[in-house]
């Protein structure tokens, strides 16, 4: 319910989120709180950590570290089966609209239901693939996170989130690095 | 059952019967049952493939084009403002949670879709010229114009954008441009084609909606042959160009084009265009 929650929370902010263009400014890090990390080597929380994880990037520094991530905050709109249809116009020097276009489920209510059941989770694979494509080609690694302490740093609005995911991964290394999964 | 296998039964049966359009004025597949007559008013272009997932390709819209969006959209704006702009309003005095009301609405974060011309296509693969093995020979007309390789597709779901970076070309009337030979791998498992193997071998993890897709370009050579229904006709390898990362916001999921000597490269987050030995502009 939680991870469904987190959908919803993040699709509310878009798309005008999406679609605002700029950037947010790196505040100054000695204002910006991290959640204690120290629990993050536990056995059950590395093994978990495919599912919740953040980066961190040995010598970046925090302004560095806050670009990268807001970069990347740009391409995280989260979409579904009826928001990745291509019949449209695509302006490509200005931003893409989101349309919603579903076509009835087949399966009637019962297919509606379970597929809102499992949108949650797929919503956030798609946010971490995305995370990954985007961070780890700038060389960051994963570390993993409990669950708690992810969903409250990705709940928080947009440029607070990037901020406090821009401390931890110009902090030290924590926790265990994620296995390839 | 496994949640994505039961996600992409029920997302796949929901879909239309059939993903696939018919034939556009934008991009048709030319098949190789008759002889091959080239339209002067047509660009083409031919690439080979052992996927049945497609290229997305976006034409960059022309001028005029874009002024029939912008007025379009200026139009929806100006009728669309005075209720969000009520609701807006109403919401602030509820008092309702700030992360819910919307930002004041602009024309710059007005959230519009046209579709008064569908210039991002994908092709149907099963529609090939010719079929050797598992290699597809696929000939497509379209309206001649800049193209972007945009992502990769099925019918109409644009599954994996190459937002990362990607590679330009043009398509020029009454020629045909040998965009060489497309590798596709799902970005979880790990390839064995040389291009693809630093952009691949992520993890399942990779899989949400749908798989991320990992795609590279293995450009024509001279000794690339062409088919031979297209003997004669004037064929030239595609001029690709970098192209800087870009947001298209309705995909399932992100990837970069792999790599392309003497073409495309990376540097952390930057796009390199090698042709001009520079960082490639991102389109945002």
């Amino acid at each position: 319910m939680r991870i469904l929650a987190f959908a919803a929370l993040i699709a509310a902010g878009f798309p005008s989120a999406a679609l605002a263009q700029t950037l947010p400014v790196a505040p100054d890090p000695a204002t910006v709180s991290v959640p204690d990390l120290s629990g993050s080597a536990a056995p059950d929380v590395v093994a978990n950590g495919w599912k919740y994880f953040f980066f961190q990037r040995e010598g970046v520094s925090f302004t560095e570290a806050h670009a990268d991530i807001a970069d990347c905050f740009r391409f995280l709109t989260p979409n579904d089966w009826g928001t990745v249809k291509l019949g449209r116009f695509v302006p490509w020097e200005s931003r893409n609209g989101v349309k919603a276009d579903y076509s009835p489920n087949p399966y009637g209510l019962v297919g509606v239901l379970m597929l809102a059941m499992i949108e949650g989770t797929l919503t956030r694979r798609d946010y971490q693939a995305k995370m990954r494509r985007c961070m780890e080609t700038r060389g960051y690694t994963r570390y993993g996170v409990s669950e708690e302490i992810w969903e409250n740093v990705t709940n928080l609005p947009r440029d607070q989130s990037i901020a406090v995911q821009a401390k931890i991964a110009s902090g030290p290394s924590f926790g265990g690095k994620v296995p390839v999964k | 059952m496994n949640k994505l296998l039961l996600a992409l039964s029920l997302g796949f049966a929901s879909l239309p019967t059939s993903v696939f359009a018919g034939p556009s004025e934008e991009m048709t597949e030319i098949r190789g049952d008759k002889p091959v007559v080239l339209r002067a008013d047509r660009a083409y272009f031919l690439f080979r493939s052992e996927s049945g997932v497609s290229p997305v390709f976006l034409r960059i819209p022309t001028e005029a084009e874009m002024r029939a969006y912008d007025a379009a959209k200026r139009e929806a704006f100006a009728k669309a403002e005075p209720e969000m702009t009520k609701r807006r309003e109403s919401m602030i005095a509820a008092g309702k949670d700030g992360k819910t009301i919307p930002p004041v609405p602009t024309l710059e974060n007005f959230n519009f879709v046209w579709d008064g011309v569908q210039n991002a296509q994908t092709v149907n693969m099963g529609r090939a010229l010719e079929k050797t093995g598992k290699v597809k020979t696929l000939l497509i007309e379209a309206l001649p114009g800049n193209y972007v390789i945009y992502g990769l597709g099925y019918g109409n779901i644009f599954q994996t954008c190459f937002c990362l970076g990607s590679v330009s070309f043009p398509a020029k009337p009454g020629e045909i441009a040998d965009l060489g030979t497309l590798l596709v791998s799902s970005a979880s498992a790990q390839s064995d084609e040389p291009e693809l193997k630093a952009e691949t071998g992520f993890g399942p993890s990779m899989n949400g909606h749908l798989v991320t897709w990992a795609a590279a370009i293995r450009p024509a050579t001279p000794s690339t042959p062409a088919p031979v229904m297209l003997a004669g006709k004037p064929i030239a390898r595609a001029g690709y160009r970098a192209v800087g990362k870009f947001v298209a916001g309705f995909s399932f999921a992100i990837n970069r084009l792999a790599p392309i000597p003497g073409v495309l490269g990376y540097d952390r987050g930057n796009v390199l265009d090698l042709i001009e030995n520079r960082i490639a502009p991102n389109q945002y």
